[in-house]
Formats: structure tokens, sequence, C-alpha cells
């Protein structure tokens, strides 16, 4: 009994920090329609902020939000001198992207080195619930994944400006007949992509050893997650996508082996999109 | 240029390839459409552009959120115009009929306190019924606020109803132009208008 309590723990927190690691892309490919294959080198830029600022001898809390940022920055940079002028293209973007995650791969390397690389684990320690034991900074995460997840949620559905991406998204020409800045909405949610993929590099990065190419293995079940879940649906989308990525990877795992697990959740993944292409979710919105 | 395509060239959707466009005396030939809209051009497109995945009022608010930032808010005045709005305002755009997005997008636009409102082809799709009624209610609105009202229509009836000029464009040329009595005055514009 406590075995399936504890997978089903394990999946929750999977499920979470999966949906934390997509959460930008959900964003920047789910709401403007940018293929932004550059998402796995944002997050891991992210770690590797965090790695150089923690071993710099900066506050983990604090090198989160720095990590974030820096790559927001970058973000920002890669929208204002490439991405805007290619929205309505979207092979365009996706060419551009993959350029950036190759560049910005490199550099990395050449900064960072290739050796793995590792951040202190700021909560070490277990959880206990009955029998059960929870590392506690996992646990955290995923709480925090949680409420990013809801926050983002809030913003997109409660705010203005939510109602303005909203009004975006369903048709541009419009939006700016009422005078909505559309080019400067775009960036805003470029950018929030990118501090979202810095975001959950950061929070990962004690998680694992960090190397150059941590980000692709998120970059590529990211993917998965938006399609599933159904592009626009931040929250319910994200989550559901994640589950069925990630969270029911550690379920079959304990039918079989984890590498079995891992190719029948992607088949799984493939007849689902075969029969639901816009989404598990889609028309929900 | 065609119709619709004025339209969109004054409202900054189309690039003109030739002249300009002054609003106020100022040039705004290349102004993009969110600063005319700031300058008080209020567009609705043909096929109303409503957005259908937001609420009647997250429509509305859309049109408040274009509208100067010292300028109250018309929603109370919105709503006296188009009662039926007033009685959707939780409900999803794209599922009210013709009609009454047409005047929901009418409303939007009036939200943003325009001083120019072009309306491409409000009749588009729509029962008769509601034509006269959005008819009635452009006519008062321009008679309350003094907001000029350049409409786009192949409904004669409901424009010689609504305007104080015409001028009717045919394949990019302009075939004839006056009050409605001009238009009517000769056999051959009575024929060639079908009235």
């Amino acid at each position: 009994m406590s075995d399936i309590i504890g997978v089903a723990i394990d999946s929750v927190l999977i499920t979470l920090v999966l949906s934390l690691a997509a959460s930008g892309l959900a964003v920047v490919f789910g709401l403007i329609g940018v293929i932004n294959m550059g998402h796995g080198a944002m997050l891991t830029l992210g770690a590797y902020l965090t790695w150089a600022t923690t071993t710099a001898g900066l506050p983990f809390i604090l090198a989160v939000p720095l990590a974030a940022f820096g790559v927001a920055i970058v973000g920002l940079l890669l929208e204002h001198v490439l991405i805007r002028h290619f929205y309505s293209k979207p092979f365009e973007t996706l060419l551009l992207t993959w350029g950036f995650f190759m560049v910005s791969t490199e550099v990395i390397k050449i900064v960072f080195g290739t050796d793995f690389r590792a951040v202190s684990n700021p909560l070490p320690g277990t959880i206990e619930i009955g029998a059960l034991q929870i590392p506690a900074y996992r646990a955290v995460v995923a709480v925090l994944s949680l409420l990013i997840l809801l926050t983002i949620g809030f913003i997109y559905k409660k705010t203005t400006f939510g109602l303005r991406i909203r009004a975006l998204v369903q048709n541009q020409e419009v939006a700016s007949l009422l005078g909505q800045d559309a080019s400067m909405l775009y960036k805003q949610v470029f950018v929030a992509g990118a501090f979202l993929s810095g975001l959950a590099g950061a929070l990962i990065s004690p998680m694992l050893s960090i190397d150059p190419y941590i980000g692709n293995v998120y970059l590529v079940r990211s993917f998965f997650v938006v399609t599933l879940g159904g592009l626009g649906l931040l929250v319910e989308g994200t989550i559901i996508g994640s589950f069925v990525i990630g969270g029911s990877e550690t379920i079959f795992a304990l039918a079989t082996s984890q590498v079995f697990a891992q190719t029948i959740v992607f088949v799984l993944a493939v007849v689902l999109l075969r029969f639901f292409p816009r989404g598990l979710l889609a028309g929900r919105d | 240029m065609g119709k619709s395509t004025l339209v969109r060239t004054i409202s900054g959707l189309n690039i003109p390839t030739a002249g300009s466009i002054l609003a106020g005396g100022r040039d705004i030939t290349r102004l993009p459409p969110h600063q005319r809209s700031r300058l008080g051009i209020a567009t609705i497109v043909q096929g109303r552009g409503i957005f259908p995945q937001l609420t009647v009022r997250e429509n509305l608010e859309m049109g408040r959120l274009g509208a100067p930032a010292d300028k109250p808010s018309r929603l109370n005045e919105v709503l006296g115009y188009f009662v039926r709005l007033g009685e959707r305002l939780d409900q999803k755009a794209g599922t009210m009929s013709g009609g009454e997005q047409q005047m929901l997008a009418i409303g939007r636009g009036l939200m943003t306190h325009p001083q120019v409102m072009l309306l491409d082809e409000p009749s588009d799709g729509i029962m008769p019924v509601l034509v006269h009624q959005i008819a009635e209610i452009l006519v008062e609105i321009n008679r309350m606020h003094k907001l000029t009202i350049l409409i786009v229509e192949q409904n004669v009836p409901m424009v010689f109803r609504m305007t104080d000029r015409c001028v009717i464009i045919e394949n990019g040329s302009v075939v004839a132009e006056g009050t409605r009595a001009d238009l009517e005055a000769t056999d051959a514009m009575r024929e060639y208008l079908a009235i």
C-alpha cells in the first residue's frame, strides 16, 4: 500500500516539476505560436547562472531570481534582434531559435566548460509522511511549480495584461485597432516565457548534474506536454500534459523497467496526439 | 482601390502605395493601427472582428483599454444603446448572433471614445430587423456624440437612412457623390442604385 502511495506522490512531484519546466514553452509556443527550439537552452542557461552565482557565494534564494532575470534579458535580446521580425512565420522562428540553441550551447561550453557541475541542495533532508520519505527540496519545488502555474493562470485570466494577451491571440488585427501595441505585447510574452524557462532551470538545478545539454531532455518533453495539453491552456493543459509525459512514467515503471516505461509514455503520447491533434483539453478555453 | 481597402488603409491595416492620409491636419500615413486608434479612429471591420472566446464584458473592456486614460468608462452608455449586450455580459461573444456581435463591435468601438468611426459592411449577414435597429442607433450616436461616421455599405436603403453624404465607388473609381437628394434626383442614378 505504501508503495502505491509512494508512487502516486512521486508521480505528482514529477508532474509538477515537469509542468514548471514546460511553462516557458507553454507561454511562448502556446500563446504566440513561436516554436521555441531555444527553450531547452534557456533552461540550461538558468541552471548554469544559478551554479555560477551560488559558487560565487550568492545565497540560492537570490541566485534563482537573478538567473531567471538573466535569461529574460537574453530572451529580450533574442526577441528584439531576431524574433520580432518573424512572428507570422513559424518556420523561420523555428530555425532562428534552433540557431540560438546551437550558439548558446557553444557559448555555455566555452564559458562554463563541459564538466558536470552541481548546485548544492539548499534543502537537504526529507519530509516524512508515515513510512514515506519525500525529498524536501523536490517537494518544495513541486509546490512552487504549482504556485507559479496558478500565478500564470491568474495573470492570464484575471488581469488587464492577460486580457490584452488573450485578445491579441484571438485577433491581432482587431487588438491593434483597439489601441494595443501588438509588437510590444509579443515582446512581453516572449520575455515572460524566457523568464519562466530560466526560473525552471534555476529551480531544477540542485536536482541534477548540470551539463551543456541538460535542457535537451526538457525541450522534447516540454513540446509533448504543451501539444498534448492543448495550446493556450496554460495551467490545466500543462498539468495534464505533464502528467501524461512525466507522471505516468513513474506509474508504468511500477510494472516494468524505467526505459520501457519511457517508451510506453512516448508511444502513448503519439497515439493520443493522433486522436486529439489539438490536445487532450482542446476546446475547453 | 476597393471600399474595404479604403477603410483598411485609413485604419492603418493596409499601407497605401501612393497619397497620404491626414487626421486633424496631421499626416498619419505611416502610423501603425494602434497609434491611429489612440488618435481617435475606431474601426469596425467587416465580419465584426469580435474576440469570440472573450465574454461580452471582456470585449467591451478591450475597448475601454484603448480609450485615453483621462476619459471615463462609457460602459453604461453603451449598454443603454445596446440593451441586449447588458443581458449577455458574461456570455462568450462567439456564441451570440451576427446582429448581436455587430452591436458588440460598435459598442466596443464607442468605448474607445473615438472622434471618427469607420464601419465596413455593418449589415453583412444580419437580419433586416436588426440592420434597421443598428442604423437607428448609429444615427443617434452620431447626433449625441457629434461623432463622424464613415460607413462602407452595399445596403443602399440603410445608407440613405443614415448618411448626410454618399460617395459611390465601383471598381476603385468614384461613380457619383452627393446627398441622398442629389443621388435620387436622376432616373439613371435611381436605376443604377436599384431604388
